[in-house]
């Protein structure tokens, strides 16, 4: 068994972690990734990946799930025990069940490999955005994206600088969401957070809302730029 | 109703035409020599009489013509043995009291001698006669026992059914000579029955017409049943653990000779041992088949396995690599390469689209598809496909036509999307740039109703349906990459929700392609009743 290794690591770039056991889909991230100026590490088990995690404490972490000694997800909770590390999930196109079950388990967002870089890039960034702007609690007073713009303080909705009146529940949906920005936020954890958590089963009540907020807030609801519906997963609110 | 198929009218004309007569001239010589030999035993008899007469005493006498009764009824039964016994009366009577060559009897001691010995020979031979049947009965019930445990021992050595026929037949007519017929439910034509294991009695349709009435109702029918009792044969049902394989048709090798009721029950039994048989092969043919689809399954499973790890990974990584060539810093600065960076990415994500329908349509068709079904509004799906590939569809006018409340579908959502991506993918493949797309849905009557439509070159001409089979093109097949299967992934989801999927040619140009699915009950209701209370906005 190796003895952990101290890992030394620069402080100046953000430090990016990847846990993916195949080889290939690993060294294309690290390509694509130290091009846009990240620092990566690697690893290809569930073991590896935690002890990484704990001693070279990265920045960002992508997880995929089937990892030859475990479930990406358990690393996934074991990491959320102790940090709230941006978190996403590396998976393929059919594997609906495990990005629902990593989404639930703590990560902020998933990855559908193949991935284009553009979109991977986007996300990472803004990721890093939200990060920065939890460390900055005024910032948080206000919500814009596009014309969309959300005053958490007063409770004001406004598009174009038109109010918007929301039902309390409509409101609430929208908080969550906005905590996310740029992220998804899947069924159950809407029901969880507006609805509270034993309410499980109704997961139909999101759909019905979600309905409610894109024809108020969206300037054509059959062409949503806002919230973006991810079928069978859940929600997003764009961000750009 | 196959009974509709009998025609006992024509059955019976048919019958009357079958030579019976010979039969019956057969058994009348048969009967008369037995007679005539009770006729010249008693006159033996007599012969003897007069031999011995000198030595002993009259009253004597008698006793000599009782052996004849005895030995009639012991060899040729009861009718000759009545015959003989009052023969044998007569004939003492006339040959050997006074006055003789008369029936009268001077001395009235004689006329009781005549009498007890008439009275005598008449219960010898209803005796002899019994105990010669019972002994006959018995034998006979002993060889069918053989035969039946031969039987059992053959069937249980049968590998296959035409085994099973084979020792039915042999055995059956050896016990009670008779030939064995067989009939089982037709595999390409059920629930008609044809005749199987080698025989040629299936030409006439009345024999397969009582074979199926026999088989779909479970009980005997033809010689000695209810049913049909004038027809040639005698048809069995042939059941095990309460289902009907077949018929088993016996036909007697002589035309008209009748049943016995022990061998009648000898046939029940044959019937039993033939039905356990074929009920044995049935379950080992089923066990084989389940094992084999079983290994299918598997193999089928690891090939799914290894095609997507194999082809499916490194495609994704080619994609990525290609596209990483195009932006960021190390994107190339001259044209060319960006160009050749670009189609290489492009046709790696058709290649990856490719293996990926592939894949869909191997999952679909094998069985059984898993689905997680659940309760969508049709407009999440909608604009949840409309989103995952916006890409694909950013050259077109996407007009999603959806109505105002919400209508609900009972679907496995990412299986569902993918029917949704694949029409508007379709849609986009076969029209031009810039032109307009539509997506709606609307509720009649009891199905709910989404139609894709597109301004393209709409259907190829002739059957719309043909669009759905597999690896079809449209006649842009060398312009437009794909394999055909995007479609037919399309039809098999759409089966697998219970609905139905058109297509059409639009009255004015472009091609419109409909998804029936039939309402089900428990929609949520349209409005959730579930608000949270406290603070307003």
């Amino acid at each position: 068994m190796p003895q952990p290794r101290p890992i030394v690591i620069p402080q100046d770039l953000p430090l990016l972690l990847i846990v993916e056991d195949d080889p290939r889909m690993r060294g294309l991230l690290r390509s694509v990734l130290r091009a846009n100026g990240f620092r990566t590490l690697e690893a290809d088990t569930l073991k590896g990946g935690l002890e990484i995690a704990v001693n070279a404490l990265p920045h960002f972490i992508f997880v995929d799930l089937g990892l030859p000694d475990g479930d990406g997800a358990d690393l996934i909770r074991r990491v959320r025990e102790w940090s709230s590390v941006p978190i996403f999930v590396l998976s393929g196109q059919d594997r609906l069940h495990d990005k629902v079950a990593g989404l639930n388990a703590g990560a902020d967002d998933y990855l559908t490999k193949p991935f284009v870089p553009e979109e991977l890039l986007a996300r990472v960034g803004a990721a890093f955005r939200r990060m920065a702007a939890r460390d900055r609690p005024v910032a948080t007073a206000a919500f814009e994206t596009g014309d969309l713009r959300i005053d958490l303080i007063r409770r004001l909705v406004s598009v174009r600088g038109q109010r918007i009146y929301l039902t309390p529940t409509e409101y609430r949906l929208l908080v969550v969401l906005v905590q996310h920005a740029g992220c998804v936020v899947t069924h159950e954890r809407l029901l969880s957070e507006v609805w509270g958590p034993s309410k499980a089963e109704f997961i139909h009540y999101t759909h019905i809302y979600m309905t409610h907020l894109r024809r108020k807030l969206e300037p054509d609801p059959m062409n949503p730029v806002y919230l973006l519906t991810e079928t069978g997963i859940g929600y997003r609110l764009s961000s750009r | 109703m196959t009974a509709v198929r009998l025609r006992p009218r024509r059955v019976y004309r048919w019958l009357a035409l079958q030579p019976r007569a010979k039969q019956d001239i057969a058994r009348a010589g048969t009967m008369l020599r037995s007679y005539g030999a009770s006729l010249v035993a008693t006159a033996m008899c007599s012969m003897a009489a007069w031999v011995l007469e000198p030595w002993i005493a009259l009253d004597s006498l008698v006793m000599v013509y009782l052996v004849g009764v005895v030995v009639v009824a012991a060899r040729f039964g009861r009718g000759p043995a009545i015959v003989a016994a009052v023969a044998s009366s007569v004939a003492f009577d006339f040959f050997f009291t006074l006055p003789f060559f008369s029936l009268r009897i001077a001395d009235p001691r004689l006329v009781i001698t005549v009498g007890v010995m008439l009275l005598v020979g008449l219960v010898i031979s209803e005796l002899t006669a019994a105990l010669r049947e019972r002994d006959l009965s018995a034998v006979e019930h002993a060889r069918r026992v053989a035969v039946l445990y031969s039987l059992t021992r053959d069937l249980a050595r049968a590998t296959d059914d035409a085994h099973i026929y084979q020792a039915a037949r042999r055995h059956v007519a050896r016990a009670v000579g008779r030939d064995v017929f067989f009939f089982r439910p037709s595999e390409s034509a059920a629930p008609h029955l044809v005749e199987v294991g080698g025989g040629h009695s299936a030409s006439d349709p009345t024999v397969i017409g009582i074979a199926e009435w026999v088989f779909h109702h479970r009980r005997r029918a033809g010689t000695d049943a209810a049913l049909h009792p004038d027809a040639e044969a005698t048809y069995l049902p042939l059941v095990a653990a309460d289902r009907a394989l077949g018929v088993m048709m016996v036909r007697p090798q002589l035309p008209g000779s009748r049943l016995t009721a022990p061998q009648t029950r000898f046939l029940g039994h044959c019937a039993r041992q033939v039905a356990g048989a074929m009920e044995r092969e049935r379950l080992v043919r089923a066990a084989h088949a389940s094992e084999r689809a079983a290994e299918e399954e598997q193999l089928r499973n690891s090939i799914l396995a290894s095609v997507s790890h194999d082809l499916r990974q490194p495609l994704m990584v080619i994609e990525g690599a290609a596209s990483s060539l195009l932006e960021g810093p190390g994107a190339p600065a001259n044209p060319i390469y960006w160009e050749r960076a670009q189609l290489l990415v492009a046709e790696a994500r058709q290649m990856s689209d490719t293996v990926n329908k592939i894949l869909d349509m191997t999952r679909l068709e094998s069985t059984p598809v898993q689905l997680d079904r659940r309760w969508y509004p049709v407009e999440t799906l909608v604009l949840g496909a409309l989103n995952r590939i916006r890409g694909c569809l950013s050259e077109h006018v996407v007009m999603p036509a959806l109505p105002n409340d919400l209508l609900w579908v009972y679907v496995d959502a990412l299986v569902f999307e993918k029917l949704l991506t694949n029409l508007l993918e379709n849609a986009a493949k076969y029209s031009e740039a810039g032109s307009r797309i539509g997506i709606s849905a609307a509720c009649f009557g009891n199905a709910i109703e989404i139609r894709v439509t597109d301004e393209g070159c709409g259907l190829p001409p002739g059957d719309s349906d043909a669009v759905f089979r597999k690896f079809h093109r449209g006649k842009h097949r060398n312009a437009v990459p794909g394999i055909g299967l995007g479609l037919s992934i399309c039809r098999a989801i759409v089966a697998l929700h219970g609905g139905n999927i058109t297509a059409h040619r639009r009255p004015t140009a472009g091609a419109e392609f409909v998804v029936k699915l039939p309402i089900l009950p428990g929609a949520p209701a349209a409005q959730a009743e579930f608000e949270v209370t406290a603070m307003s906005c």
